[in-house]
This record gives structure tokens, sequence and C-alpha cells, in this order.
């Protein structure tokens, strides 16, 4: 569900996490700092698409959920 | 800027408190900023993403003093005055000199407005609107990257995902506020000389549309009514909590702003049995008022004409129909045309199924000419309609709380009242025996308003959904919020509730329809008596009401 992260163009800058207004991203920061959306709280997200707007590469792509599309 | 660190948290004083963040917020900062006066502003989200702003958008209305048709100050000023109840021709007045300057700001910052090939901006007609007020963004999706960079080249200190929840006043002058940081927990007070209340007008989640997720709605869904709760709380009147309640039609499934651009441009509604039928309900058809775009089509579905409902734009020349999907929708919602792709959407080769949306509520703050509230040093930044209002109402109010902040005190919330506030900021956070979860509080609230209190609704209907809302009230004490984030939440339900108890009662006075976005069964018929605005206050035993006299206009 959106949004989804892109691995091979992420450079974990985390400004994606900064700008997500309803805070439902976050960094694994035990590991390489990837972002990726908390399960838990997915439903919260507006598809507003901040954290695109603010990612420098290009990374993240939107996946509909299906609520959205019937 | 001078903080303290206490035992609690920290102190801030400043002479401008700007509350909230989002477009109103940054207006404020723009001229509030830079005449020797500490300027704070604090919200919950990311100063370059919060708000409705943050993810885009693709008009600002401008009436701009040209020789076009009703593009003057006395025509802006008509508008307004006729089409809503509660204004002052003064605040309307400088809205109209905000606008401007504020167009100025935002090219400044990198806002490109579409021009006509004579030079002059191209603007076109909406919401019933006498002249063709609207300016056209192509590029809307970094506004307000571009502005929050402005902000804070400024000097404005800005506390990022800061949650507000109460304002404090002292012998009837605002004093502060208090909220937390939703990341740290970190609690903190700020004591003011005058602030401004930006805190958003369209409060979301009170209801559902199709999806049933209140997340997915037309604006942002992280506005919650604070700008009114709060205000309230500590004396400010609402205006028209009733009948400013708004909705719009919506893409099937998904909540996003854009209908604007859909019907000033010329789109179609259709219903189930392909008939064009917002003539019926609105002597613009679809560019009329929004109120009967959305009863209209709700009085379709009623009906059984719809579902579905489409806007067709295959009739739009080619240039126009691109324009419309590739341009202007991706600059009001960023993620518009991953929404059109998923479901295979092309203007120009098909109609777009919308939908009734769910209904959000709002009003306005009682205040003066220069929107200062009835609570002295508070000033109203949300008292107006769309990116516009927004930015020139908190514009205008941030320069009237400026120019105030001087002669007045600085004042702030008692050590007592910060302790007291804490403990009510983090209870659900250390409720332990807290069995519900901010959901198991909230969504009830929802399932009361739909049912009872929606397009269509009733008196007795209303007074049982105001019951219900009490009861839910009743659980307020069992929620537990297991972190931070849910705390945030756990606060933002309290908000609605709130919210939604004042719309009800307030509805109860005003017996007609015709003027807020629902028909009462048992009042169907508009009262030219009820023509004026409805104030209510907080009073000790319950809420107070009384009637604005109608505007001389």
């Amino acid at each position: 569900m959106p949004p989804v992260f892109h691995d091979d163009k992420c450079i974990r800058c985390g400004m994606c996490v900064r700008d997500c207004p309803a805070y439902i991203l976050a960094l694994d920061k035990e590991h390489d700092k990837t972002p990726h959306l908390i399960e838990e709280y997915k439903h919260e997200c507006w598809h507003c698409g901040n954290c695109r707007i603010s990612c420098p590469k290009d990374a993240i792509s939107f996946e509909f959920p299906l609520y959205t599309l019937v | 800027m001078k903080s303290v660190k206490h035992d609690w948290g920290t102190l801030y004083e400043t002479d401008v408190l700007i509350l909230g963040t989002g477009a109103s917020g940054i207006g404020a900062a723009l001229n509030s900023t830079g005449k020797g006066l500490d300027v704070l502003m604090a919200g919950k989200g990311t100063l370059e993403s919060s708000g409705s702003l943050g993810g885009g958008n693709d008009h600002f209305m401008a009436v701009l003093d040209s020789d076009e048709p009703f593009d003057n100050m006395e025509s802006f000023v008509n508008f307004y005055m006729k089409s809503a109840f509660g204004y002052r021709e003064r605040q309307i007045e400088q809205w109209h000199d905000a606008l401007k300057p504020c167009v100025k700001i935002l090219e400044e910052c990198g806002v490109e407005f579409l021009r006509r090939e004579d030079g002059f901006y191209f603007r076109s007609v909406g919401f019933g609107q006498p002249g063709a007020w609207w300016l056209h963004i192509p590029n809307g999706r970094k506004i307000k990257r571009g502005l929050a960079k402005r902000v804070r080249s400024m000097g404005v200190t800005v506390l990022d995902n800061f949650q507000i929840t109460r304002l404090f006043k002292k012998d009837g002058k605002i004093a502060g506020c208090m909220g937390f940081n939703v990341l740290t927990g970190e609690i903190a007070a700020i004591r003011c000389r005058t602030a401004v209340n930006c805190l958003g007008w369209h409060a979301q989640r009170c209801t559902n549309n199709s999806s049933h997720n209140p997340y997915n709605c037309w604006f942002t869904p992280f506005t919650t009514g604070s700008y009114f709760t709060l205000a309230y709380d500590i004396g400010v009147p609402i205006v028209n909590a009733d009948i400013s309640c708004r909705g719009t039609i919506l893409p099937k499934g998904w909540g996003a702003p854009g209908m604007n651009g859909i019907n000033n441009m010329g789109g179609h509604e259709l219903n189930a049995l392909g008939e064009r039928f917002m003539f019926k309900y609105d002597p613009m058809g679809e560019n009329g008022i929004r109120r009967n775009q959305m009863m209209g089509t709700n009085q379709q579905q009623v009906e059984g004409y719809g579902p579905p409902f489409y806007m067709d734009m295959r009739h739009l020349n080619e240039k126009d129909v691109h324009h419309l999907q590739y341009v202007l929708m991706p600059a009001d919602k960023a993620t518009y045309l991953d929404y059109c792709k998923a479901r295979g959407i092309e203007f120009s080769k098909y109609p777009l199924e919308v939908e009734v949306g769910e209904l959000s509520l709002s009003g306005m703050l009682l205040a003066d000419d220069n929107l200062e509230t009835p609570v002295r040093g508070l000033y109203a930044g949300c008292n107006f309609t769309s990116f516009s209002g927004a930015m020139c109402g908190g514009y205008v109010a941030g320069g009237h709380a400026a120019e105030n902040a001087p002669s007045l005190d600085m004042a702030g919330p008692s050590e007592e009242e910060i302790l007291a506030e804490r403990d009510r900021i983090l209870a659900p956070l250390n409720n332990a025996s807290g069995t519900m979860t901010h959901s198991d509080f909230e969504d009830p609230i929802r399932q009361v308003m739909d049912y009872y209190a929606k397009f269509r609704r009733n008196m007795p209907g209303m007074a049982v959904a105001l019951d219900r809302l009490n009861f839910i009230d009743g659980y307020r004490d069992r929620v537990r919020a297991k972190n931070l984030h849910d705390l945030m939440r756990v606060h933002e339900a309290f908000e609605i509730l709130e919210l939604c108890r004042i719309h009800l009662d307030a509805c109860m006075q005003r017996k007609e329809s015709g003027r807020g976005m629902y028909v009462l069964t048992d009042y169907p018929e508009k009262d030219p008596a009820l023509a004026k605005g409805l104030v209510v206050s907080r009073g000790e035993e319950g809420p107070v009401y009384s009637w604005l006299e109608p505007a001389a206009k």
C-alpha cells in the first residue's frame, strides 16, 4: 500500500519520513536507514504525495489500496 | 526567542504566537515578521509539508483590479457578504488588499501562474462567483516548500511536530498555549502577547465517504477541529457551526481536491442514465455553488438516478482536457496521476466516475473588523475560504497581531495550569488500565454522524445523535495510547467529538433547510427570517446562542 520505496534509487536521506504529515513512515535504524511504511498505520495515508515531493531521487511510487479502486 | 527548560518541559516566550503552520500560518508569519518582534509558529506537522497545501494546490483566487468584469473590490466584497453570514465588510476588504501582495510573494517563491497570450494572468470562474478570479498554478506541488523556505529565512522560530492541546487566557487576553512534540513527547508551554489562530478551517474525519477510511478524504485528515474547539474552550464564540459544514464531489473511492478545476473548465456531471442534471439545482450548473452540486447529486442518488455519477470532460478541446488532467489535477494533489493510472482514467476518453464525498465541519470564529476575536490579542487566521482565503486571512490577522503586540502584556499559563495540562495531555499514555484504542473511540463518532446526521436528517435524529455522542464521551477515560503516535490521534479524536457535538447542537437551533449542506426533513423550506449568522458561545451549563444581525449589504 502507498507509498512503495525503491531500494535501488533510495539514498536513505530520510526526507520522506520528515515530511510525512501522517507520521506513518520510519527509517530502519538498526540496519541501513531504509524508509518503510509502518504497517499498523498504513490506513492513515492520505496519498498526499509529500514523501515523493521531498524525495530527491524519485525513489517512491504509489500502490493504491483496493478500497480506492472499487 | 526566550526559552527556559523546566522539569515538566520547555517554556517559550514570544511576542507573536502563530498556532498552526499551514497556508494560513505561513500568511501570518509573512506579515508579522521583520517588525522587531519575536515570532514563533507551532504546528503538528513539518512546515514544508503541513496542512492541505502540503501536497500542492492548482488554483489561487485573486481579484486583481484589472479592467475585466467584476475584477474589483466592490464585486469581491459583495459576493462574500451575500454568500455567507458572519463576515464584515472591512474583513473582506482586507482580504482583497492582501491578494496582490500574496500573489507577489508566491511568484517570488517560485509559483508559476498560467498567463494568456497577452501576458496577463489567465483566470477562470468558479463557485458561482461573478468574475474570473481563479488563477491557475501549473507547478503547484512545491508551493509549500517555497513558502516554508522563505519563512525559515526570515528568522521565525518554528516548532515543528508540535500538537497544540490547549489555549490559555488571562484577564480576557490570550496568554499562550500548551502542547507536546509528537515525536519526542516533550511538553512545552508558550507565553505570548498576541496569537494568530491558524489551525485549519476544514475539520475532517467527522463523517465517512464510500471508502469508509476517514483518512481518505478531501482535505488533510490531520485537521480535526482544533481551530474551533481550542478557541471555544477559552470563550471565543463560533459563527455558523451549523450551516458551514462542507463537502465536495470526489473521484470515486478517493479523497482529493480538484473538482473546482473540472467544474470551471467546463466538465459536465452526468447521472447513471447519462443525463446532465445540475441545472435543476443551480442556474450555473456544475459551476455554481458547491453546496448545490453536493445536494443536487445527493438528491439524484436518493431518487435512484445514481450511483454511478460521472464528470464528463470528453467534449473539452484537446488542449484543455490535457491541461486539466496532466497539469492542474496533479498540482492539486500530487498523486492524482497515480490514481488515474491505477483506475485507467483518461479524461479525454472516458467520463470520470465521482461520488458525493464526506461531510467536513467548519464555521468561523467571531471576530471584529481586524479579525480579532473577543479574547483580546487572539486573531482568527482561518475565517476565509480556499488557499487564497487561508493565506490572505493569515496575512491580515498576522499583520494586526504584530501591530497590537507591543501594546499588550506578555502572559502565560501558571505553573499549576501547566502541570494540570501536562497530566491531561499524557493521561492516555499513562492509562495502564485503558482498554480502548483511539480508533475504538473515534470510529463510533463517525458511525453516529453518518447514520443520524449527514445530508438528510431531522431534529429527533440529531437529538439522538447528540445523546449518543455524549455517551461516547463517557468512554474518554478508557482510551489508551500505547505510543506518541496514538497519543496524537487520541487528542485529535477528542477534538472531533467536541466539534461534532457543537455542530449538532447548533443545527438544532436553526429550523430550516437550504443553507447548510444538509436537508432537515422536518423543516424542508428555507426561512427568510433566518438569513443571518448563528453564534454559539460556551456557557457554564452548555452552549449559549445568539444571532448576528443581517449584514447591511
